[in-house]
């Protein structure tokens, strides 16, 4: 709670002054999703295996279970296949979304910055 | 500056060892050494649960949150500090990435958890980068088990709103019938793998930056002077890995924030 004995300023006097603040320390968005081109590739590597292991486990067991080795492990296997192909695809699609949305902002951010410099020069120009 | 101090002493530690290692003759320090567990305390309640140097992290984790919580939020400010605004940062990110992805009213109830989540596995992973500490998070059984978790509740939570209709969720919409034999496993299978490629994920990242660095540390002491050439690198790898933690961390808990909304919204 502030002081009672000042004052407070207003909040939307705080947000503009903290938008202010903002603009000039942080370049764009100050909590931006940090990711790498390395961690993407990885993760799409663990997606596929994490599939097939999930169908080769589930096959093996089932084998053992009904005692119709190697059938369902064959089955499994490659319905496990499947699997991580449609969960790569759905992260791919995921990381493109996020990588358009990253060039988005990029794009506005340029903008942004052209449209500030010429408002400067038309100040400086009028002063 | 404080990650060169760190670096540095990383790199004083590999040194010692491989002293110490030729001076006691023959006691080896294996690549994957640093992830063993050691018990402190033997505790047996039928299945091991004896307090161990990862229990120990995880102590230490919790405590530093905690302090990191209660620090930042002693005194409120209307503007706040900068502890403060480092708490107000992570609370804004966590509540961020859920309103984008589960919005409404489901995010607010998501948020204890998510963030309780977020917190401790950022923590873990870079307190796990001091040098002779413990990464709890570069053992799959703890992944794992948060993974598994998850995955448990979530699939729970879609039953508790939807009912029998929340295995639609293992139907795509729009197939013809015929193919539903086929497409029915692939969909089940895609979903059991959730909680595996979680777990993988973090584990693997941790457990691979750990023990590269430990490598390019052995390096440094074999090359005597020349490590410098390997410290140079460590340096930034350390940088990378730090990177690496926080980056986890953050997937960990935006793939979580996913999985509650499929278990919300189906698709």
């Amino acid at each position: 709670m502030a002081p009672p004995d000042k004052e407070p300023p207003s909040l939307e006097d705080i947000d503009a002054r903290l938008r202010r603040a903002r603009e000039k320390e942080l370049p764009g968005d100050g909590l931006k999703t940090p990711s790498s081109n390395l961690g993407r590739a990885f993760t799409l590597a663990v997606e596929m295996a994490a599939a097939l292991a999930v169908g080769g486990g589930i096959g093996w067991y089932l084998d053992k279970w009904l005692d119709t080795k190697p059938w369902l492990l064959v089955v499994l296997l490659i319905i496990g296949f499947a699997a991580g192909v449609k969960n790569v695809m759905r992260q791919v699609n995921r990381i493109n979304v996020e990588i358009e949305k990253q060039e988005r902002d990029a794009a506005e951010q340029a903008q942004s910055e052209r449209q500030k410099n010429e408002r400067q020069k038309n100040e400086r120009d009028q002063g | 500056m404080a990650l060169a101090s760190e670096v540095g002493t990383a790199v004083e530690a590999t040194g010692t060892h491989a002293a110490e290692a030729a001076a006691h003759g023959g006691e080896k320090h294996g690549l994957l050494d640093q992830f063993k567990i050691d018990r402190f305390v033997d505790i047996d309640l039928g299945f091991d649960a004896s307090f161990s140097n990862s229990s120990a992290m995880m102590v230490a984790t919790v405590v530093l949150i905690s302090l990191f919580m209660i620090v930042g939020l002693g005194r409120r400010r209307l503007i706040p500090g900068r502890m403060q605004g480092m708490v107000e940062a992570t609370y804004e990110m966590v509540a961020r990435m859920l309103g984008d992805t589960v919005g409404g009213k489901g995010a607010k109830r998501a948020f204890p958890m998510v963030f309780s989540l977020f917190m401790f596995l950022l923590f873990g992973n870079l307190l796990g980068l001091i040098p002779y500490a413990f990464t709890f998070t570069s053992h799959i059984v703890v992944t794992f088990m948060f993974a598994a978790v998850i995955f448990i509740g979530v699939t729970l939570l879609g039953l508790i709103i939807h009912r029998h209709h929340f295995f639609s969720y293992f139907a795509p919409s729009g197939v013809p019938i015929f193919l539903m034999p086929v497409l029915v496993p692939i969909e089940i299978i895609s979903y059991i793998a959730r909680p595996i490629s979680l777990s993988v994920r973090l584990f693997a990242n941790m457990m691979a930056g750990h023990t590269i660095l430990h490598v390019f540390g052995t390096f440094i002491a074999g090359l005597a002077f020349f490590g410098f050439l390997p410290f140079g690198f460590m340096v930034a790898l350390y940088g990378l890995e730090i990177l690496v933690a926080c980056l986890q961390a953050y997937v960990f808990a935006i793939l979580t924030c996913l999985y509650i909304r499929d278990a919300i919204h189906l698709h």
